[in-house]
């Protein structure tokens, strides 16, 4: 009897949904303060121009920092601090489950992530339906393009690198290091390789991707060629935008973010 | 000459087996050097006063709480490196309600808990329904303590598994409902193999079922035995005695228990019967009665410290 085959698929699905109804019971009003601010933004983005001027380009580069750093605080701390917070008699009625720790651990993080993208789609589609209503033609809904294959290939992308980060941290223990790897692997195809639009669209739809900007602006904004990233029309209103000393601030805090994540992690353990 | 009261249990297959357990909750002791041996196959009574350590030992061998100091082992796994191999071997029923369950019908609650433990025998988990006659439409907030604890039992016992963690049992349940329980646990361990640690303060009600004791008392082993010894070595004598008796040398440290003033006295004395007797006639008093311990009365004794005559 292995420990791995103790948790089954089904018995992570149902720690999932314990942790994704925790969280949100506990916490919904940290949803709210999210959602709302993006619902609005994707609102007012959406609302003239979905083909993407520079200063929407430049508004977009915004938010993917900050949505990469709200991604990071919520998907390694907020889950945590909610975990933290329960009482303990609450906590062990969960870990009483023949089930790892890191998979726990993993699953409150998944619970953080999934509750986050699932607010964030909800306001984006129905931004999107606003849109289309009060001027038709001009939302993503009537853009081919976008469509057929930014955003669905978007949400592929976020399943599959969240599967495939959830079976390497299964396999080798270390929930940060290997959901991250797995991330990079499945994203890293869809940046270099798909066309411009889908990757402005993979940007903004896919949080996690908003991570893989950060070597990105780093290199751009240190004057370092990404030739395959830099040809893209997408990215030439936006790295300009970008200093690098911002850029090398954010990912210190991001860094640091990591780190008391990693810390926290072992102090649960 | 040291106490002859057995803190230690020498078996081959123990099922449980902790050694030097120390935790601290701050500076409050919890478990101070626990060394307890639950043997394969026993249904292990752990008594003491609240606050003794009982609940904390039960969380160390599910890890729910890591000691300080000391290592604890379960089929010969450690909680903290096995986690969820040994978690997969206890059925658990801790102690008050579970929480974090509330908004859950009992039918959903024991489909989500089943699902953890590939073991799960539905079949059986009906029929324990049925005699524990739960209501499958209620959600969990809205039962009663007595209710819960039967919900929790069917949650321990359906997975069949080869240790039962049992904190406080009885507690909460009417005693129509504890009869019936008792009955179910020994249909169940007639059925499979299985080892049992129990917490109580209703030792008389396990009593039937108990193999095997522990005292515990501020976190540290004051006694842990198999009932036979216990019964055979710890009884009761009522003697008659002059004011200024004085216990033999030979009987110091065997004494458990002492009550009574005056030419009465009742003293809780562990040693072999005839010994004993022959030690107390030789210092002038007089054996009026010996008698064996219940279950509780041993216990009762054993918490109550041995007295020095």
């Amino acid at each position: 009897m292995s420990a791995l085959s103790l948790q089954a698929r089904p018995a992570l699905d149902r720690l999932f949904v314990n942790y994704t109804r925790v969280l949100f019971s506990r916490n919904w009003q940290v949803l709210l303060a999210i959602g709302i601010p993006v619902w609005i933004y994707h609102f007012a983005t959406l609302r003239g121009d979905p083909g993407g001027a520079e200063i929407t380009l430049f508004v977009n580069g915004g938010l993917s920092f900050s949505g990469g750093i709200i991604m990071t605080l919520i998907t390694l701390l907020w889950s945590s601090r909610v975990w933290n917070d329960l009482p303990p008699g609450e906590r062990e009625t969960f870990l009483a489950y023949p089930v790892d720790r890191t998979v726990h651990y993993l699953m409150r993080m998944a619970a953080g992530l999934g509750l986050l993208l699932a607010i964030i789609i909800t306001g984006w589609i129905l931004s999107g339906l606003c849109v289309e209503c009060i001027h038709p033609g001009s939302s993503w809904f009537s853009d081919p393009l976008l469509r057929g294959s930014g955003w669905p290939i978007s949400l592929i992308g976020i399943v599959n690198a969240y599967l495939l980060g959830s079976i390497f941290a299964l396999l080798f223990r270390q929930p940060i290091l290997w959901f991250m790897f797995g991330i990079l692997i499945v994203n890293l195809p869809f940046i270099l390789a798909v066309a411009p639009d889908t990757l402005l669209w993979q940007i903004m739809v896919n949080p996690l991707s908003y991570i893989l900007l950060y070597p990105y602006g780093l290199f751009s904004g240190l004057g370092i060629a990404w030739p395959s990233l830099a040809a893209t029309d997408s990215f030439a209103g936006l790295t300009p935008h970008l200093p690098a000393l911002t850029i090398v601030l954010l990912w210190t805090v991001i860094l640091g973010l990591g780190l008391a994540a990693a810390s926290r992690f072992r102090r649960e353990r | 000459m040291s106490s002859p009261i057995p803190v230690n249990i020498d078996t081959d297959n123990p099922a449980v087996i902790t050694s030097g357990l120390r935790k601290y909750y701050r500076r409050n002791r919890a478990l101070e050097k626990l060394d307890l041996t639950v043997p394969e196959g026993a249904v292990y009574l752990l008594v003491g006063p609240n606050g003794s350590g009982k609940t904390t030992t039960m969380k160390i061998l599910l890890d729910l709480v890591r000691p300080g100091e000391g290592s604890a082992k379960v089929f010969g796994f450690s909680p903290i490196a096995d986690g969820p191999l040994v978690r997969a071997q206890i059925g658990y029923v801790p102690e008050g309600r579970i929480p974090g369950y509330e908004w859950m019908r009992i039918d959903h609650l024991l489909a989500h808990h089943a699902v953890y433990y590939p073991a799960w025998d539905e079949a059986y988990a009906r029929s324990l329904i049925t005699v524990l006659e739960i209501d499958l439409k209620k959600k969990f907030q809205k039962l009663s303590k007595g209710e819960s604890r039967r919900v929790q039992l069917v949650m321990a016992l359906a997975h069949r598994p080869p240790l039962l963690l049992l904190d406080e049992p009885m507690d909460g349940l009417d005693p129509v409902v504890r009869d019936r329980v008792i009955e179910l646990l020994a249909a169940h361990l007639a059925e499979t193999p299985t080892t049992v640690l129990a917490s109580t303060h209703h030792i008389q009600e396990l009593e039937k079922l108990a193999d095997h004791l522990g005292v515990i008392r501020a976190g540290t082993l004051l006694a842990q035995s198999d009932t036979t010894t216990l019964h055979t070595r710890l009884k009761r004598y009522r003697i008659e005695a002059a004011a200024d008796w004085t216990a033999p040398e030979s009987l110091t440290d065997a004494i458990v228990r002492r009550n009574g003033s005056g030419p009465e006295l009742a003293l809780d004395i562990w040693g072999e019967e005839a010994t004993v007797t022959s030690a107390l006639a030789g210092s002038g008093s007089t054996v009026r009665q010996v008698s064996a311990l219940a279950l509780e009365e041993t216990a009762v004794s054993l918490l109550a410290g041995q007295e020095k005559p």
